[in-house]
């Protein structure tokens, strides 16, 4: 039985594309390893992948059933799936169809993989939403900047909701290292990333892919945490409420 | 009878060169029989109303016109219709684009293996010139 990972953040540009790539690289070292691009405006994972053999389509027992096209990345191969592969044009779905694929192709795409990696869209969309369901774990990606924190606290709140565990999160484009004395540059805020989130590992800014440690990645997969961002529910909150009237004033 | 079940018509007549002995493409045929009792209805639009036409796939894999209930329904303006069919819109941009609209269990599914077989064809019909 596969694992289903999710790779989300929340604010657009984080560079979830780049570490799902990351991460399907570095577990397929060691397992085998499917990529979903499930951001289905924006899908463009394939370009940071070599597309050796394109999806199928065969008659399964019921119905149609989708055989993923075969990528390769440094010579590791992954079994991957984007809408991309059908055109690179813009989306011009009608609200419902972007959960609607992401719903048919969950239930139709036959992989066989030890662990499926979600390509998460910024936001909490419908696609993002449905997807949720059939994930294990999630994690999460952040830069070290205000806005991406507020972005991703909203992504928790939704992953706190829908009971999702989080891995743990990749601090991106952490620092960048001065390539002429080496000294270490901090790009953004001075901050790090979400508080009481497991930090997997801070990502220097750099081109290309980063490296990332399996190691470090399989043991965050396997202690997530559960994360408790619920709201008062209506009961603490008409406690709350009572107790302001009497004593708030 | 409409322009469109003209053009259906006419493209019911050609189907031997697609689905005969010496098919264009043999993963297409595959996928013909593979579908062989689909019902499908196609419904092309313009400013002054609609045609529908439902077309079935029967054992010998031609496809005839019918009355059974479908399985998909694919609807598209009478530009889209007439694009695709002269090649001057690929299907795999009319669909992510918007511009086909698909109905019916599993849609997407099925709009991916159509894809995938008008990519094929397309190929065909380009490398011999004929769009």
């Amino acid at each position: 039985m596969s694992r289903v990972i999710a790779t989300v953040s929340g604010k657009g540009g984080t560079g979830k594309t780049t570490a799902s790539v990351a991460m399907a690289r570095a577990l397929a070292e060691r397992y085998k390893v499917g990529l979903f691009d499930i951001d289905i405006s924006g899908a463009n994972s394939h370009r940071l992948l070599n597309i050796v053999k394109s999806y199928d389509v065969i008659k399964g027992k019921d119905d149609m059933k989708i055989i993923p096209a075969v990528a390769e990345v440094d010579g590791r191969q992954i079994q991957f799936m984007s809408i991309a592969l059908v055109s690179e044009s813009y989306l011009g779905w009608k609200p419902g169809e972007y959960s609607d694929f992401v719903e048919q192709l969950f239930n139709s795409v036959k992989w066989d993989v030890d662990f499926l990696i979600l390509d998460a869209p910024p936001g909490t969309h419908e696609e993002l939403i449905t997807a949720l369901k059939y994930v294990d774990v999630a994690v999460l990606v952040v830069i070290p900047a205000q806005l991406a924190h507020l972005d991703a606290r909203r992504t928790l709140e939704l992953l706190s909701d829908l009971e999702v565990p989080v891995a743990g999160q990749y601090i991106n484009f952490a620092y960048a290292v001065c390539p002429q004395c080496g000294t270490k540059i901090q790009l953004f805020d001075n901050i790090d990333g979400i508080e009481g989130i497991p930090v997997i590992e801070r990502i220097p800014f750099v081109r290309g892919l980063p490296n990332l440690d399996v190691d470090k990645l399989l043991t965050a997969i396997n202690n997530p945490i559960k994360v408790d961002m619920k709201r008062p529910s209506k009961v603490k909150r008409a406690l709350l409420k009572m107790f302001l009237r009497r004593f708030g004033k | 009878m409409s322009d469109v079940e003209d053009i259906i018509n006419g493209l019911l007549r050609l189907q031997d060169k697609i689905l005969g002995d010496k098919p264009v493409d043999r993963w297409v045929k595959d996928r013909v029989v593979e579908n062989i009792g689909n019902v499908a209805s196609l419904r092309v639009f313009d400013e002054e109303g609609e045609t529908e036409v439902t077309l079935k796939l029967d054992r010998d894999l031609r496809i005839r016109k019918t009355e059974d209930k479908p399985k998909h329904v694919i609807t598209m303006h009478i530009d889209t219709f007439i694009d695709l069919l002269s090649g001057g819109l690929d299907f795999r941009q009319a669909y992510v684009n918007g511009l086909v609209d698909f109905e019916g269990e599993n849609y997407h599914v099925h709009a991916m293996m159509w894809a995938r077989a008008f990519e094929r064809i397309r190929g065909w019909l380009i490398k011999r010139k004929l769009i």
